[in-house]
């Protein structure tokens, strides 16, 4: 049997062919995204950002731009890791190294304009040996000018300019202009290591190039026993791209997680709809596996038969599926670069890599599917098998509804939490809340179904037409196969719901909190140094000008043993802060946030166990650790962020910087006069914060990765029902032969689906609505969901739509051939 | 012959001819033909069995006495109304008011109980149910006990007997039967063959019936055996061995 068993199984599947295309588009769709997040994840492990700078360099030394993370992925860290001024003596002494130039980028801001550009050390463009007009920088007030600044700024060679160096002016002459990669102006080293405040010398990366006669890769790998003791990275040849840029590995990192993220939601999502197709496939061919029963194939055989049914039509489909994932990265991708998750310039890793893994995996999602829809069928009495075969109506199993009314039940606590705590918790713990609702519908569906129809069914029986009546009917006994559609499309509304409403709510509850607590009179905007707004707060009538800068602070914490370190967002803040924002302290003074403190949001406080007076361990962005003291605890976490530094800790810990922005308590008006007189420095009256770009760009890829999934969903849904319908030509056949017209048959199939559609925005209401209300009435003290006003209608008017014209279709499909002709070849 | 079964149409049919089949052709894609020029009248309470081997034409006959199908040629008269020339949802309509069916394999509605079953023509046609017919037609089947079940819950006999009952709720000018008993075993065959002719007998209802099965055939009054298309034999009040003769020398004569 075994050897017959591939075309036995294709001539069987021939003959019912609707059940399968419903496999096939599971499938196709499925091996699609999944070459999406692998091809991700292959970029984000294995591309690099292409060298510009570094190109002419051989062996790159650079500091571990990640913190690492023990069992997970390391996460990255935004701003420039240093490395010791000490390694540069120590890697030059190598043998084979030729040439060592030490690599420091700054920023300075032009005096006449208020541009801010890149400041950089000589050294590292000179290994390249460029073409240059004039000479090179020799030590201030020597500056040289990259080509396209140069043409930008109109420099010219023998110029003199002003730049102020973090709010200290200071003149210099253009004394060679170059054209080199990476914008810029260009000082000696020695000036540079000076201006860029930098503490003992330390470097952003060192760059060497190798004696003509050694090869690159073995003085990199003395280079790195040289430098055994440090956990400096050394890299050469592509991964010098990833040294090179410090946004380009983080990026990757954040690719990685957003892969694996897309990989699991994936994993969940197409499993349930391969099942489903597959569930309905073997519907489709009850009769013939009981019949094959009936002639001696043993339950075993008959779900390999219906496995390797699945199987040839998943094979069929999944070269497409991978050429259809392979173009949609490419699109994809570029959505990513749009939204600054994915660095300019990196190239896709459009390895055959793909290949393999999404085979194996999809062919073993349709096996399993396939094995465990076919179980009932196959495990049947050969007799009662053939006798079922007529009798579709079958009750669902107690225990698969006890299961999914506990899980239903589980949901609520999880939904009612944004009720009682205000914070990241409960919100995460309302979004789950409703997969657990879902995914329990998904077992207690049959019985819900039948209870609510059974209702309808009474009343319809007195008023309602033939086709409704029969179409209550129907929905009602056939509770199991119309859970099944109500199932899957409310979790298609239940997910695109809660996605939307609990984005929005975020944003909406941080829009509040800086309605709230954002108190000053004035927002500057332009390139600040701390020495501008010290002079701003000596204007009359300008009490206090404190900057705000968004950041990253890791936290390691251990949980019952366990150590994990997560990244939180972090905001920081200068002297002055209670005079230009509120954010609602309930414990110490925000008067006291300078220095080494740190003030924390009462939920962060809760989970980090600090108190007013504790000290704390922190990790910067640049991996530096600090331990400031907690000297505040407030309310708006959402629009302050949970933890609020002071600048000073950044001071200390880091590079002297240009704020974006600055907060100013005080007469606008003379906020504005001073602004006016500073190029590139705007001011406006009133409060508001930046940072909003970045949530709406997040949101956007939400979006964007939210779209394909629906519609895999919604295609899938349409495809069961459209064979789910085809299945019953015999019973339509059956009502037009008993003096049922063509219209009222439509009518009839028209009105189930719309049962189907409204018992299906009921339950996904019911899941996501009612989470997504009462995280509104926490967060916000508005109880309905938030988010587009068209979210709910346009979702449930999708679902309606999409239901019905699936059904027609296979219905009017189905009438096309004469019921005598149909009720003939039944047996 | 029996007076019956005439082999020429008259121009008007007499008040008591329930169905005429004035000659009738049906061909498929212009080649295969699969009734040949037949006409047949079938009187009010007459209980006629079709008979013939596999291919004879008896199903398309069946399909097209009952407006499942249209002729390619010729007419169908039920009653007054020529069947032939109407729409495929005059037809229908008409078939739910004036035709009852039978199947070999009973046709029932799955989600519906027993009673919802019987009455769901009658429903379709928005008409309003005799409540004392409906009960007396129960009775006589023997069904007023299972009105509750669903047809997955009964025998094969009992499904049938739905079936019949379905078949005669609408009080239909004429009932056809396709192989009524095609499913069944012997016993229940013949019980159920007994309740039609004995429906027949009382109710003075007019049944055409599609068997291969010269015992099934026996129950009627009549019967007709086709060949090739056309109607080969006619016969009045057989017995069951005179049909299964006639079919044997048919099988020989192949």
């Amino acid at each position: 049997m075994s050897t017959s068993m591939a075309s036995l199984s294709w001539s069987m599947a021939r003959a019912r062919i609707g059940g399968l295309v419903a496999v096939g588009c599971a499938v196709l769709g499925g091996a699609a995204m999944i070459t999406v997040s692998v091809v991700l994840a292959t970029t984000a492990l294995s591309s690099h950002v292409p060298t510009d700078r570094l190109a002419d360099a051989d062996v790159v030394v650079s500091a571990q731009q990640q913190y690492p993370v023990v069992e997970d992925i390391d996460i990255p860290l935004t701003e420039r890791v240093t490395v010791p001024a000490d390694v540069i003596d120590e890697v030059a002494r190598v043998p084979g190294v030729a040439e060592v130039a030490a690599d420091l980028t700054f920023q300075v801001v032009l005096a006449d304009t208020g541009a801010r550009i890149d400041a950089r050390s000589w050294d590292l463009a000179a290994l390249s040996d460029p073409d240059l007009q004039g000479h090179a920088p020799g030590g201030s007030p020597d500056l040289l000018v990259d080509a396209q600044t140069a043409a930008d700024t109109g420099l010219e060679l023998g110029d003199t300019t002003t730049l102020s160096i973090f709010g200290e002016p200071r003149t210099f002459r253009v004394t060679g202009i170059a054209d080199v990669p990476g914008a810029g102006v260009f000082v000696d080293a020695e000036t540079a290591a000076t201006l860029s405040g930098r503490s003992e010398g330390a470097v952003d990366l060192i760059a060497m190039t190798v004696a003509p006669d050694a090869d690159p890769e073995a003085v990199a790998e003395d280079v790195s026993a040289a430098l055994a003791d440090t956990d400096l990275v050394v890299s050469t040849g592509e991964a010098r791209g990833d040294a090179e840029s410090v946004t380009g590995g983080g990026a990757r990192g954040e690719l990685l997680a957003l892969a694996a993220s897309l990989a699991s939601t994936l994993t969940i999502l197409i499993g349930c709809i391969t099942a489903g197709a597959m569930s309905v496939s073997v519907a489709n061919q009850r009769r013939d596996l009981a019949l094959l029963r009936a002639v001696g194939a043993t339950p075993r055989q008959v779900r390999r038969l219906v496995a390797t049914q699945a199987s040839i039509v998943a094979a069929v489909v999944l070269m497409p599926g991978i050429a259809l994932g392979y173009l949609a990265s490419g699109v994809f991708a570029g959505r990513l670069t749009g939204a600054g998750m994915l660095p300019t310039g990196i190239p896709l890793a459009l390895t055959p890599f793909a290949v393999p893994i999404v085979g194996v995996l999809m062919l073993a999602a349709v096996q399993v599917a396939a094995r465990s829809a076919s179980f009932r069928a196959s495990r049947m009495p050969a007799t009662e098998a053939v006798a079922e075969s007529r009798v579709e109506p079958r009750t669902p199993s107690r225990t698969r509804t006890v299961i999914g009314g506990l899980l239903i039940a589980s949901s609520v606590p999880q939904s009612i939490l944004p009720l009682l705590w205000r914070n990241e918790t409960a919100f995460v713990a309302a979004v789950t809340g409703t997969l657990v609702a879902i995914i329990g519908f998904a077992l207690a569906g049959p019985v819900i179904v039948r209870a609510v129809t059974g209702r309808v069914v009474q009343r319809a029986s007195a008023v309602a037409g033939p086709s409704t009546w029969l179409a209550v009917h129907h929905t009602r006994a056939f509770s199991l196969r119309t859970a099944g559609s109500v199932t899957v499309l409310a979790l298609a509304i239940g997910l695109t719901v809660a996605q939307i409403a609990s984005g929005a709510t975020l944003t909406n509850a941080t829009a509040a909190e800086h309605d709230a607590g954002l108190v000053a009179d004035a927002t500057v905007t332009g390139s600040l140094s701390q020495a501008d707004l010290d002079d701003l707060v000596t204007e009359d009538g300008v009490e206090a000008a404190v900057p705000l800068v968004s950041t990253t602070v890791l936290r390691t914490s251990t949980f019952a043993g366990d150590v994990s370190t997560a990244p939180h967002p972090a905001l920081a803040v200068g002297h002055g802060a209670s005079d230009v924002i509120d954010p609602d302290v309930v414990a110490g003074d925000l008067e006291d946030l300078h220095g080494d403190t740190v003030a924390l949001s009462s939920p962060t406080s809760g989970s980090w166990d600090a108190a007013v007076g504790d000290t704390i361990e922190l990790t910067l962005d640049n991996g530096a650790t600090v331990e400031p003291t907690v000297v505040a605890v407030y309310e708006r976490g959402f629009g302050f962020s949970g933890v609020m530094l002071s600048t000073d800790v950044l001071a200390e810990h880091g590079d002297p910087r240009w704020y974006d922005m600055a907060l100013v308590a005080g007469d606008p008006s003379a906020v504005a006069t001073w602004a006016s007189s500073r190029p590139g420095v705007e001011s406006s009256a009133g409060a508001a914060l930046s940072g909003d770009d970045e949530s709406g760009a997040e949101q956007t890829i939400n979006l964007f990765v939210l779209l394909p999934m629906l519609l895999y969903i919604l295609m899938a849904v349409a495809n069961s029902l459209a064979a789910s319908t085809g299945r019953r030509r015999h019973e339509l056949a059956t009502l037009r032969v008993i003096g049922m017209t063509r219209r009222q048959i439509l009518s009839m199939v028209r009105r189930e689906a719309v049962i189907t559609a409204i018992l299906a925005i009921g339950a996904g209401m019911l899941v996501a609505v009612l989470p997504m209300t009462l995280l509104g009435l926490g967060f916000l003290g508005e109880p309905w969901p938030h988010g587009p006003w068209w979210m709910v209608p346009g979702i449930a008017g999708l679902i309606a739509v999409m239901a019905t014209t699936s059904t027609s279709w296979a219905a009017r499909r189905a009438l096309r051939t004469p019921p005598a002709t149909v009720l003939a070849a039944q047996d | 012959m029996s007076s019956l079964l005439r082999t020429r149409t008259t121009p008007h049919l007499a008040a008591s001819t329930a169905l005429s089949l004035r000659a009738v052709t049906k061909a498929y894609d212009g080649s295969v033909t699969a009734l040949d020029d037949v006409s047949l009248d079938v009187p009010r309470g007459a209980f006629l069995a079709v008979m013939g081997p596999s291919g004879s034409g008896k199903s398309t006959l069946l399909h097209c006495a009952s407006g499942l199908d249209t002729p390619s040629s010729g007419a169908v008269v039920l009653g007054d109304v020529e069947l032939s020339r109407l729409s495929e949802t005059r037809r229908t309509t008409l078939r739910r008011g004036r035709i009852g069916f039978i199947f070999q394999a009973y046709n029932l509605v799955p989600s519906l109980t027993v009673e919802q079953n019987i009455t769901l023509p009658l429903r379709l046609a928005h008409a309003r149910p005799d409540r004392a017919w409906l009960e007396e037609l129960v009775g006589r089947i023997g069904l007023a006990e299972l009105l509750q079940r669903r047809p997955g819950e009964l025998s094969g006999g009992q499904q049938q007997r739905v079936a019949i009952a379905r078949s005669l709720a609408a009080r239909p000018d004429i009932v056809f039967a396709d192989e009524p008993t095609g499913a069944l075993d012997l016993d229940t065959a013949g019980e159920v063959l007994a309740l039609l002719r004995d429906l027949v007998d009382e109710f003075g209802q007019t049944v055409v019936m599609v068997t291969h099965d010269p015992g099934a055939a026996a129950w009627a009054h009549d019967t007709v055996v086709m060949k090739d298309g056309r109607i080969h034999q006619r016969f009045a009040r057989p017995t069951a061995a005179e049909l299964a003769s006639c079919l044997t020398q048919l099988r020989t004569l192949a």
